[in-house]
C-alpha cells in the first residue's frame, strides 16, 4: 500500500494563519519563524511575472505544530472554516466527562489500560505510520463489510475507498464527519500530537479516547462504567 | 487420531486448508466414535444413565456409538458434560487428542495481568470479591449455567472478532469458503437457532489457536490449559486460585462481570 502524499486543506491552512497573524504579536512572529523553518511548503504561484499568492503545501505532520501557534483545539480550527466536530457517539461524551474529572496522572494509568484493552491490530507499528486517509480506509475495512461498503454515504470516503490504489485523499474539512461515521477519534484520526485538544478538556483524557476508539462494543460500556466508578464521589487535584 | 493442527495452518490457501480440514477433523471424529464405544464397554457404563446425565435420549447416543463409519457428534451442553464427566477430559481432547490451550479474551487477560502483578493483599481482595459475586449468583440460581450454544457460538464469535477488530465474517480470512463465511454470518443473526457442525466448530478453535471447549463451554477451564492473550510465549497459567478466578468470571452473568471487571480496575489505577 503505498503512502503517498496527503496534506491539509488549503481553507483550513488559510484560516489558521490568518488566526494566528491577527492573534497576537508572538503568533505573528511564531508563524514567520513556522514559515522560515518550513520553506519548501510555501511557494509563491506566479502569474503573469507577479507573485500572486503563497501556495501552502503543508503535511498532517506539521498540523499540530500550526495549532499549537494558533493555540486552539481542534474543534474551534474547524469551527473558522465552517465545519462542526462532533462526537463519534455518546460513550465516547460519557467517558471523556469521567476522564476529565480525575487527575492527569490517574488519566494516563486509564490510558495505559486503554491501550492494552484495545486490539493489537492497532498496535502494528505500520498503521501509526499511516496517514489519515489510509487510516480511514484501513479501519472502513475492518469495520464493515463488501454490503456496507456499497451503500457508503459519505462521498469522501467512497471516493477514496473507489480509488484507493491511486490514492485519492479525503478532504480535511471531510474527516470530522469520517470520524463520526467510523466511530473512531478524529484526534487519532488526523495524527495530532498528544497535547492538541479536539474532543476533551486534558491531552491524557484525548490519548484514552483514541484507544477507546479500537475497543469492541461490549467492552466499550464495561470499560466507561470502571472510569465512571473512579471519577465518582472523588474529589481530586490536579 | 492425533492431529497436527499446525500442519493444517501452514496451508496458505483459506479454501484449500479449510477442506483439508474439516476432512481431517470428519476422521478424527468417526475415531472418537470407536474410542467412546470402547470407553462405554470398557467402563460398564449404562447408556440410560448416561443419557439421564447429559440430557439426551438413549436411543440417539446408541445410533451414534453404533457404527464406526459415523462422526461422533452429540449438543454442545451434553457433548461438554459427556466429555468431562466419562471421558474424563476436555472436548478439545476427546476429538484433538491433546489438552488443549483456551486463550483468554484480552479483557480478561488484563484482568489476570492485573491480578498477577498486584500485590498479595490486593490479590486477596479480588478473590474474595469474585468469590462472593459468585455465591450470591449461585444462591439466586443466576449463574450462566444454561446458555444455548449457538448464543454461545455468537458471543465467543464477537469476541474473537473484537479481540482482533475485524468483522466477524473475516475471521477466517477474506478468501475463505462461502459456506464457513455464511455459517459465521448465521451465527451472527440472533433469529437464526444454528446448532453448527462440530468439525466447522473445530475449524474455528484451531485457526484461532484456542480449545474446542472455548466454543461449546461457558466455563472453558475444566480440563484445558489456560493462556492469557497475544502471550505467545507465555507460559500456561497453572495457579489453581486464578484458574478458579477465571472459571468463576465466566459463569457469571455479564452485568456481574462489570461489577468484577470495575473493582479490579478501579483497584489497579487506584494503587
Amino acid at each position: 500500500m503505498g503512502m503517498g502524499v496527503e496534506r491539509v486543506s488549503v481553507q483550513l491552512q488559510d484560516a489558521l494563519f490568518e488566526y494566528a497573524q491577527n492573534r497576537d504579536a508572538e503568533s505573528r512572529a511564531a508563524i514567520e519563524r513556522f514559515k522560515k523553518a518550513n520553506a519548501s511548503a510555501f511557494r509563491g504561484k506566479i502569474i503573469d511575472g507577479r507573485l500572486m499568492r503563497e501556495t501552502k503545501i503543508l503535511t498532517y505532520d506539521k498540523l499540530s505544530e500550526i495549532m499549537r501557534i494558533c493555540q486552539l483545539r481542534l474543534d474551534e480550527a474547524f469551527d473558522l472554516v465552517g465545519v462542526e466536530v462532533r462526537w463519534p457517539g455518546e460513550d465516547f461524551e460519557r467517558l471523556a466527562s469521567a476522564c476529565d474529572k480525575l487527575p492527569s496522572e490517574l488519566i494516563s494509568q486509564v490510558a495505559a489500560t486503554a491501550r492494552e484493552l484495545a486490539p493489537d491490530w492497532q498496535k502494528r507499528e505500520e498503521i501509526d505510520e499511516l496517514l489519515p486517509t489510509r487510516r480511514a480506509l484501513n479501519i472502513l475495512r475492518r469495520k464493515t463489510s463488501c454490503g456496507d461498503r456499497m451503500n457508503l454515504e459519505i462521498e469522501e470516503l467512497r471516493h477514496a475507498w473507489d480509488d484507493g490504489k491511486f490514492f485519492t485523499t479525503i478532504a480535511t474539512e471531510a474527516m470530522p464527519e469520517v470520524a463520526e461515521y467510523l466511530q473512531i477519534s478524529l484526534h487519532w484520526l488526523m495524527r495530532l500530537d498528544r497535547d492538541i485538544l479536539v474532543y476533551a478538556k486534558k491531552p491524557e483524557t484525548e490519548a484514552v479516547l483514541d484507544e477507546f476508539s479500537f475497543m469492541p462494543p461490549d467492552l466499550r460500556d464495561r470499560f466507561i462504567q470502571a472510569v465512571e466508578s473512579l471519577s465518582e464521589g472523588a474529589s481530586y487535584e490536579d | 487420531m492425533k492431529i497436527d493442527v499446525k500442519e493444517l495452518l501452514i496451508i496458505e490457501d483459506d479454501k484449500q486448508r479449510y477442506n483439508q480440514s474439516i476432512k481431517l477433523f470428519d476422521e478424527a471424529r468417526r475415531d472418537v466414535t470407536r474410542r467412546v464405544r470402547e470407553a462405554i464397554q470398557e467402563n460398564n457404563y449404562k447408556i440410560t444413565r448416561i443419557a439421564a446425565e447429559i440430557g439426551v435420549d438413549a436411543g440417539g447416543i446408541s445410533r451414534r456409538i453404533r457404527n464406526d463409519n459415523t462422526t461422533f457428534s452429540l449438543p454442545a451442553p451434553a457433548l461438554v458434560k459427556f466429555s468431562r464427566i466419562y471421558m474424563k477430559m476436555s472436548c478439545h481432547e476427546l476429538f484433538f487428542e491433546s489438552r488443549g490451550i483456551s486463550v483468554l479474551p484480552k479483557s480478561l487477560s488484563v484482568m489476570l495481568k492485573y491480578i498477577m502483578s498486584g500485590s498479595e493483599a490486593k490479590r486477596d481482595e479480588i478473590l474474595a470479591f469474585i468469590a462472593q459475586r459468585y455465591e450470591n449468583a449461585l444462591a439466586s440460581n443466576e449463574l450462566r449455567t444454561d446458555v444455548k450454544s449457538h448464543e454461545l457460538m455468537r458471543e465467543r464469535i464477537l469476541e474473537q472478532a473484537g479481540d482482533r477488530y475485524i468483522q466477524p465474517v473475516y475471521l477466517f480470512g477474506s478468501s475463505a469458503p462461502a459456506a464457513l463465511k455464511n455459517a459465521v454470518k448465521r451465527y451472527m443473526d440472533p433469529e437464526i437457532e444454528q446448532a453448527g457442525n462440530l468439525s466447522s466448530i473445530m475449524y474455528y478453535a484451531a485457526s484461532l489457536g484456542t480449545s474446542l471447549d472455548y466454543f461449546l463451554a461457558v466455563d472453558y477451564t475444566p480440563f484445558t490449559d489456560l493462556k492469557l492473550f497475544g502471550d505467545d510465549d507465555g507460559q500456561i497459567i497453572v495457579d489453581e486460585e486464578l484458574r478458579d478466578f477465571v472459571s468463576k468470571y465466566l459463569l457469571l452473568t455479564p452485568s456481574a462481570q462489570t461489577e468484577v471487571f470495575k473493582f479490579i480496575m478501579k483497584n489497579h489505577w487506584s494503587a
